[in-house]
């Protein structure tokens, strides 16, 4: 190997080189090779295994042999070799003795072989192939309707929504491309805009939707389900077997012809084989086919290839029918495929036809659900295909955008399956598919397009994956695919790459796992438990749901069943494997890009999810957790029980307990308040905020224009009244013009209020000696934009006395906030300070800003007038008597002061003594308490 | 300036008074009535006060009859407020978004500026100010020990009430969220602090309410005189 | 007026309002200035927006008769008296001052006043039911702040009203309030800063 392909650019690069010198992409894997790994464009060595045949158990002899000597093919002679133009004749592949061990088992019909069905030849050349597809598509649409018409019959409403589900509008749709197909389409393109690999895998794609596939896939559908007694729910299985039509191709697939051979009502599906076969994929595989055209046709025998590992991921979780079908038809999976490959109990069969399964083969099976259990997610079309389609399933229809480019390949992987696929193909489920070809670029990189040679090269063997049981299969086809680019003749066989003794240890695992009974089941006609539990009334509902399509105008794309895309092998995926140059970072082994390398990890929200792992019943909880729990549990418990009798008494005792201090309390203040008594000494010590407050005032100059804020609400006006009057009448001796403004809508109404009921000596004007500026909604926003411009900010004032307010005597000579003298804000609330002195503080340019406060929000805003931002402040009715007392102007406050120390007095001693007397029958009741325990 | 003395809108304000105190015999028909009157008549003068005194001159008066360029740039704030009013209904209410968005915008924008500008800067100097030996005291070097002690009391005050409301911690050995001892300390620090902190607004509060107490009281005896 | 043109609204005014605080160039305090404003205007409108929700909600319940309506009925034909005449003869009138005023703070005051027994009766039942230290220097400080916010009936006590009163109203107070209010404006800056950075949205953008 001179050269390595780019796997994203697919351009030649030195063998040696780690990453592509066009696109970076990373050419050699950061894995190392399982094995012996296999090197795209490497030819495989072909190995005579033929003679390790005895190995095997007899019965695989009998199955293989009447088979391979019915079918063998006259491989050549049907070989459709102009669709391979690339490709001399001389190198078709030609398999006239089987060299390998399996061989036999793959080739049943020599006429698959040799045919290479059109979607691998659009695959390879783009161009030969839709030419001879048209016709086929046109052909399409009657066919369809006979198997349709006779799966409508059988349907029933209750599965017909069930029919939007991609694999039974696949399926049964022959013209019609299903929404969710065209969905898909969609989708894919999108992907294709958004992924540049994908997007020129677009370009590539062929409209090689098979000829006259659907015609008989839809007789055979139908044979199928009148003949064979499917189960009704199985129906989708039928489109499964639809993905093994191939254009053109008479010949059965291996896997068909192996059931029709073998099950008792097979007899009249064998002589309808041949017609499926030459349809190769049913309707609803061509009708994706033609739609998919556009999106990634030439990806496809990547998809088949190199399965992301979020294929293998969705095959983890696929459900166990599909996912064991798809281990039985694959001989060797890799691990990655491996955690797919374990299903429930149902698809036993197709796991025991499985001759050896790899570890991730079991760890699918672990990890499979029951059938019944997909099918909740993906109602319509994988209910229909089977009892229980596993979650990764339905993801197909969740991620339409993914599926659609795969949906085209699949197509054409039905038309010309290689035995492995086809096997697997027949097998799986329809629906299965759009989930797994989401991940197959645009771009073929070199072993994609070596995918297409090598499935061209693998046509020659279709049989055998009938009986795909050797683990090495796959890993030897996909060595040959590569090869078969340049030398598709050698690709043919594709189980040379491995040892005989490989191939022999693992035909031996194989044969230990699977039993014998297993193997003759999976051989025989006999329907799997999956399929047999579905009922033949579920499948006409699948069917009802198909989209209308124009078939003529486009090519559906098929869908490639998801398990056959998750064998797709990561280890392999990389070109070259001499990864040991790289470390193992780069390729991804899981996500929809799994097996690539050079690409960015996707993240977690872009795996397919997983079937949620089940986890044991019992609570993880520590000691802690559970203690918590448990108070919670009383906690709400105590909510719903009823309330105890003492309750009542207990509402008594705190209503007649309110009662007796509301008395107290009333008989404290009302009776100072009664007899205008003044027996409270004034304060001989004042607060420094409030003499601080009074010096601001003092210092005013004479006629200074003061903006005054009514930042309260009306609870409280009695105290701010009091609190507030002694520094307004201040002020008003001092003649400076009130400017008041409100942050409050009931501010205006407070302000004249106060004016009326504490300053009424005064005598002061609206107009002339004050203005009430009214009301400045915003809050902080507000403040800050009066603070800013503050005639931009109320604009209009009201007019007294004809004069506008900004022209009043007031506000004449304002034009900023700095221009008042001062800003005295009247608040009961810490917020409402705050604002004032975060938002109006910048813009004092050094004026005083005082405050009149609340006593419940002087505490904090206190630290405004430790930092000086407030330069002085008055608290409530004690910083009112106060003020009061300092200026010599008893007022409101002093005549307040006997009832307020009479009334905190009292409040104080009531809360000693009640506090005292709580604590002492709390402790009594612990007391009594601890002795009724003791 | 005078008060006319109504003495209907008295007798209201006085029937009105015991009507809420009846609360204190439970929630009772007669204070939900009064309360549910006072929501009332809160709200529509609040729609005269907003519409005479904050849209009419502050948006609509310059719209219609000022002169200049800038009030076409009114007609943003008009169609922001029609769609902030679109609220009200459930069909349309999302065209209110819009405005909350610019409203949520500003506001914050504001609040951003005044908490940096007013509290954030401003109150960490006044923390360390007691530290400022550059100012005179006219106590001499007894004022200057007493503000440092006061100083220092209030810093530690200051530090560990913030550090107190600080939740962050680390995962112990044990796989246990815990603070570290430090921290640990400060914050048992900073409760002692918060709780005499409440403790004062506990008694603001009273305050507060025994003086509106005390208002009432007078207003009721005012009313017999 | 999905999410992404309502966050984009959020930010950039915000953003703008920002530049003018610390930026000092005319051009953006004019535009901070003229957002503002609009902000004001904004922010009446939302007040009407409020007591239109607030009547739609009783007037919803008053069609559906639902247990008390008719005080929702009071509540409606009160606000639409007093919306009506405050329309029509304007909030600065004086006899609806009068009358709005004699509504409003006999019910807000009286409130206010039955806060001052029950407060009582809380902190009597406070030690009672949970009993710590924490709990203790709380009744602690708020009894001797209240004993010492005014001299004592009859009596002036000194050291409660001009020692330890004030000591505790400047130092300790005063300490913790301002860890409070820094607190407060760290967390107002960052919610500040999440709304202008998009990470918040608590106008209904998703």
């Amino acid at each position: 190997m001179a050269e390595v392909r780019c796997p994203m650019c697919s351009k030649p690069n030195p063998e040696n080189s780690v990453s592509c010198q066009y696109c970076q992409a990373r050419i050699q894997p950061l894995t190392a090779p399982l094995g012996d790994p296999i090197h795209p464009g490497e030819e495989p060595t072909k190995k005579s295994t033929s003679e390790l045949e005895p190995v095997l158990p007899e019965w695989l002899r009998k199955v293989r042999n009447p088979e391979a000597e019915s079918d063998q093919p006259d491989a050549s002679t049907d070989m459709p070799l102009d669709r391979f133009p690339e490709k001399p004749p001389s190198e078709q592949p030609v398999e006239e003795e089987p060299v390998d061990l399996l061989s036999r088992l793959t080739s049943q019909d020599a006429d698959d072989d040799e045919e290479i069905p059109d979607w691998l030849a659009n695959m390879r050349t783009g161009s030969g192939a839709p030419a001879r597809q048209e016709p086929a598509q046109a052909a399409e649409p009657q066919v369809q309707a006979d198997w349709l018409t006779d799966l409508r019959q059988d349907e029933t409403p209750a599965e017909v929504s069930a029919a939007s589900t991609p694999e039974n509008e696949g399926g049964q749709i022959g013209g019609d491309l299903p929404g969710w197909l065209s969905d898909l389409e969609k989708e894919s393109r999108k992907e294709e805009e958004s992924l540049p690999w994908m997007a020129d895998a677009t370009g590539t794609e062929s409209e090689g939707t098979p000829t006259g596939q659907a015609e008989e896939s839809g007789d055979w559908l139908a044979d199928l389900k009148s003949e064979t007694s499917v189960p009704a729910d199985f129906e989708p299985a039928p489109p499964s077997g639809q993905t093994d039509e191939i254009p053109g191709s008479t010949d059965l697939p291996d896997w068909l012809s192996g059931l029709t051979t073998e099950s008792a009502a097979s007899e009249t599906l064998a002589e309808d084989q041949p017609e499926i076969a030459a349809g190769g994929l049913t309707d609803w595989f061509g009708q994706a086919d033609e739609k998919a055209v556009d999106s990634a046709p030439a990806p496809e025998p990547g998809s088949d290839v190199d399965l992301p590992g979020w294929l293998s991921n969705l095959g983890a979780e696929a459900p166990g029918a599909v996912a064991a079908q798809a281990s039985a038809d694959s001989v060797e999976l890799p691990d990655w495929f491996g955690q797919s490959a374990e299903q429930p109990e149902s698809s036993a069969v197709p796991l025991q036809e499985t001759g050896s399964l790899p570890d991730w083969l079991s760890g699918l099976d672990a990890e499979s659900t029951a059938p019944a259990a997909p099918a909740d997610e993906k109602p319509s079309a994988f209910d229909t295909t089977e009892g229980a389609v596993p979650d990764w399933m339905g993801q197909p229809a969740q991620e339409p955008a993914e599926m659609a480019p795969d949906t085209a390949l699949t197509e054409d992987a039905g038309a010309v399956l290689p035995d492995w696929l086809a096997a697997s193909m027949g097998e799986a489920p329809a629906p299965a598919q759009p989930a797994e070809q989401p991940a197959i670029p645009a771009d073929l990189p070199d072993w994609l397009a070596g995918v297409t040679a090598g499935a061209a090269a693998l046509t020659g063997e279709p049989e055998q994956a009938q009986v795909p049981l050797e683990p090495q299969q796959e890993a030897d086809w996909q060595a040959s695919l590569p090869a078969a680019e340049s030398q598709p003749a050698e690709a043919v066989s594709p189980f040379m790459t491995e040892s005989p003794a490989e191939v022999d240890s693992a035909a031996a695992v194989f044969l230990e796992r699977a039993s014998a009974e297993d193997v003759e089941s999976a051989f025989s006609m006999d329907m799997p438990d999956w399929l047999s539990s579905v009922k033949p009334t579920e499948i006409p509902q699948a069917v009802e749901t198909p989209a209308p399509v124009d078939e003529g105008d486009e090519i559906s794309p098929a869908s490639l069943p998801s398990w056959v895309q998750a064998m797709r092998p990561v280890e392999s995926a990389a070109p070259d494997a001499a990864g040991a140059v790289q470390g193992e970072a780069d390729v991804l082994t899981e996500g929809p890009l799994a097996g690539l390398s050079g690409v960015l990890p996707a993240g977690p929200a872009f795996v397919p999810g997983r079937k949620p792992q089940a986890y044991a019943l019992k609570l993880q909880a520590d000691d802690d957790q559970q203690a918590n729990a448990a108070l919670l549990e009383r906690i709400v418990a105590g909510e719903t029980e009823p309330v105890p009798l003492t309750s009542s008494e207990l509402v008594l005792s705190v209503r007649v307990l309110r009662w007796v201090i509301f008395g107290i309390l009333l008989l404290a203040v009302g009776l100072p308040l009664l007899a205008r008594s003044r027996f409270t000494p004034v304060p001989s010590l004042f607060p420094d905020e409030t003499l601080n407050a009074r010096q601001a005032v003092i210092d005013l100059p004479e006629n200074a224009a003061v903006l005054l804020i009514f930042g309260y609400e009306a609870s409280l006006s009695g105290e701010m009244e009091a609190a507030a009057s002694p520094l307004v009448d201040h002020l008003m001796l001092r003649g400076a013009r009130l400017a008041i403004l409100s942050t409050l809508p009931n501010g205006p109404l407070l302000a004249e209020r106060f004016l009326a009921r504490t300053q009424a000596g005064h005598n002061y004007q609206a107009g002339e000696h004050y203005i009430n500026m009214g009301y400045l909604p915003g809050g902080p926003a507000g403040v800050f934009g009066f603070a800013q411009w503050p005639a931009r900010a109320m604009p209009v004032l009201p007019a007294l006395g004809g004069v506008p307010g900004w022209q009043s005597q007031v506000l004449q000579d304002i034009e900023s906030l700095s221009d008042f003298d001062a800003v005295i804000v009247l608040t009961d609330s810490a917020e409402g300070g705050q604002v004032w002195v975060e938002q109006a503080g910048p813009f004092m340019a050094g004026k005083p800003m005082l405050m009149v406060v609340s006593a419940q929000a002087e505490p904090v805003l206190r630290p405004y007038f430790d930092s000086g931002q407030v330069k002085g402040m008055v608290s409530g009715l004690a910083g009112g008597a106060a003020y009061e007392t300092v200026n010599r102007s008893p007022g409101m406050a002093i005549r307040y002061l006997d009832g307020f120390s009479m009334g905190l007095f009292v409040a104080v001693l009531m809360i000693v003594i009640g506090g005292l007397w709580s604590l002492i029958s709390a402790w009594r009741f612990q007391r009594a308490r601890a002795a009724g325990e003791v | 300036m005078t008060l006319p003395a109504d003495f209907t809108t008295t007798l209201v304000g006085f029937l009105l008074t015991l009507l809420v105190m009846s609360y204190l015999l439970g929630d009772t028909p007669l204070f939900k009535i009064a309360i549910y009157i006072f929501v009332g008549v809160s709200a529509g003068y609040a729609v005269s006060v907003v519409w005479h005194q904050a849209l009419l001159p502050a948006l609509f008066v310059p719209l219609l009859s000022f002169s200049g360029p800038e009030r076409f740039l009114l007609v943003i704030p008009l169609v922001l407020g029609v769609l902030l009013l679109m609220k009200i209904s459930p069909y349309l209410s999302r065209l209110g978004t819009l405005s909350m968005a610019f409203l949520v915008g500003v506001g914050a924008a504001v609040a951003i500026g005044g908490a940096v500008l007013g509290t954030l800067l401003p109150q960490m100097g006044a923390a360390i100010a007691p530290f400022d030996m550059t100012t005179a005291l006219p106590g001499g070097f007894g004022s200057y020990v007493e503000r440092m002690v006061m100083g220092i009391l209030a810093l530690v005050g200051t530090i560990s009430t913030l550090v107190y409301f600080h939740f962050g911690a680390k995962t112990g050995r044990d796989g246990k969220l815990r603070r570290s001892r430090v921290v640990e300390l400060l914050a048992w620090v900073g409760r002692i602090f918060i709780a005499i902190t409440f403790g004062v607004l506990f008694a603001g509060v009273y305050a507060a309410a025994l003086s509106a107490f005390i208002d009432r009281l007078d207003t009721i005896i005012s009313f017999f005189r | 007026m999905k999410s992404p043109f309502a966050t984009a609204i959020a930010i950039a005014f915000g953003l703008l309002v920002l530049l003018g605080y610390f930026v000092p160039v005319l051009a953006f305090q004019l535009i901070r200035q003229e957002i503002t404003l609009w902000a004001i205007i904004l922010a009446a409108f939302a007040v009407l927006a409020g007591i239109a929700n607030l009547l739609a909600v009783h007037l919803e319940k008053i069609n559906r008769r639902q247990k008390g309506y008719y005080y929702s009925l009071l509540l409606v034909i009160s606000l639409a008296i007093a919306a009506i005449v405050g329309l029509v003869v304007g909030p600065q009138n004086p006899s609806l001052r009068r009358w709005v005023g004699a509504v409003i703070i006999p019910v807000e005051a009286g409130l206010m006043a039955t806060l001052a027994v029950t407060l009582v009766y809380a902190s009597i039942r406070l030690l009672r039911r949970r009993l710590d230290m924490m709990t203790v220097i709380f009744i602690v400080t708020a009894v001797l702040v209240l004993l010492g916010l005014v001299p004592l009936p009859f009596a002036e006590i000194g050291i409660l009203n001009y020692i330890i009163r004030p000591f505790i109203a400047h130092v300790p107070a005063l300490a913790g309030a301002r860890g409070l209010l820094i607190g407060v404006a760290l967390g107002t800056l960052l919610t500040g800063l999440r709304i202008l950075f998009g990470a918040d949205r608590p106008y209904g953008g998703k």
